[in-house]
């Protein structure tokens, strides 16, 4: 993968500027019937406004949603992160389609399901046993 | 919501996608404000929570503008030399972008 950087400059009618930059991922031209690759793109590091833009500032965001994004004003202090992710974020479940046969109907489309009737269960506790007759038969404790 | 910015150029720029094939169409949708324009930037919290009670959080930010925008010239360039071709600007808050990705320049020979 090689980062590709994009320098977007804005210019209004009284030519105020502001700069604002972005990273993508690119990579090599896919051979016809591969996966798709991994889409991650990396924050980029804040950079300056390019030399004589009046007050240019640049910030740079995450990729929230899974777009490249980047926020950038003139005359004030870069933008902070558009979006942030904070901690305990549940695990994302994923339950995978399969074909499955129906007989009669074809192929159909559906999710596998686990038949839980056959499944190992762990051993079932039904009594428990006194430690005061163990020692007993042993001849201990008299 | 905040207080309304000082007058500024305000830029948000978003790509369609955050990876790419070299061959691949880019997008780039560059939403834009005058420094006329008075805006203020909303926060917006997402909580999300499962079955068990895990919870997540997220922020994001949009910019309101509570006035009109004049038009906002718009020019991209990239770090491989790409030609980007304005296909769409409204002239009051968005302006589109579209380039195909060439090949990254040779890395410069080592010293």
């Amino acid at each position: 993968m090689t980062i590709l950087q994009i320098d977007v400059t804005g210019t209004d009618a009284d030519g105020n500027v502001a700069t604002a930059t972005v990273e993508v991922e690119v990579g090599a031209p896919l051979v016809p019937g591969s996966p798709s690759p991994p889409v991650a793109a990396p924050a980029s590091p804040a950079s300056p406004a390019p030399p004589g833009l009046p007050g240019g500032q640049t910030g740079q965001a995450p990729h929230p949603h899974g777009e490249g994004a980047a926020r950038a004003s003139s005359g004030e202090e870069g933008m902070p992160a558009e979006a942030r992710a904070e901690a305990a974020e549940p695990e994302a479940r994923v339950m995978a389609a399969q074909q499955v046969q129906i007989p009669g109907l074809g192929n159909a489309t559906g999710h596998k399901t686990t038949d839980l009737t056959n499944a190992p269960r762990p051993p079932v506790v039904t009594q428990a046993v006194r430690s005061t007759t163990l020692f007993r038969s042993t001849g201990g404790f008299r | 919501m905040t207080t309304p910015a000082p007058a500024a150029v305000t830029l948000n720029v978003a790509t369609d996608k955050p990876a790419y094939n070299v061959g691949d169409t880019i997008t780039v949708t560059v939403t834009y404000s005058d420094a006329n324009t008075t805006t203020s930037t909303m926060t917006i919290t997402v909580t999300g929570t499962d079955g068990a009670g895990n919870t997540a959080n997220a922020t994001a930010q949009v910019q309101v503008n509570q006035s009109a925008s004049g038009p906002v010239t718009v020019a991209v360039t990239d770090s491989f030399g790409d030609t980007y071709t304005e296909t769409s600007n409204d002239g009051t808050s968005t302006s589109v972008q579209t380039a195909v990705i060439g090949t990254p320049p040779a890395p410069a020979p080592a010293a």
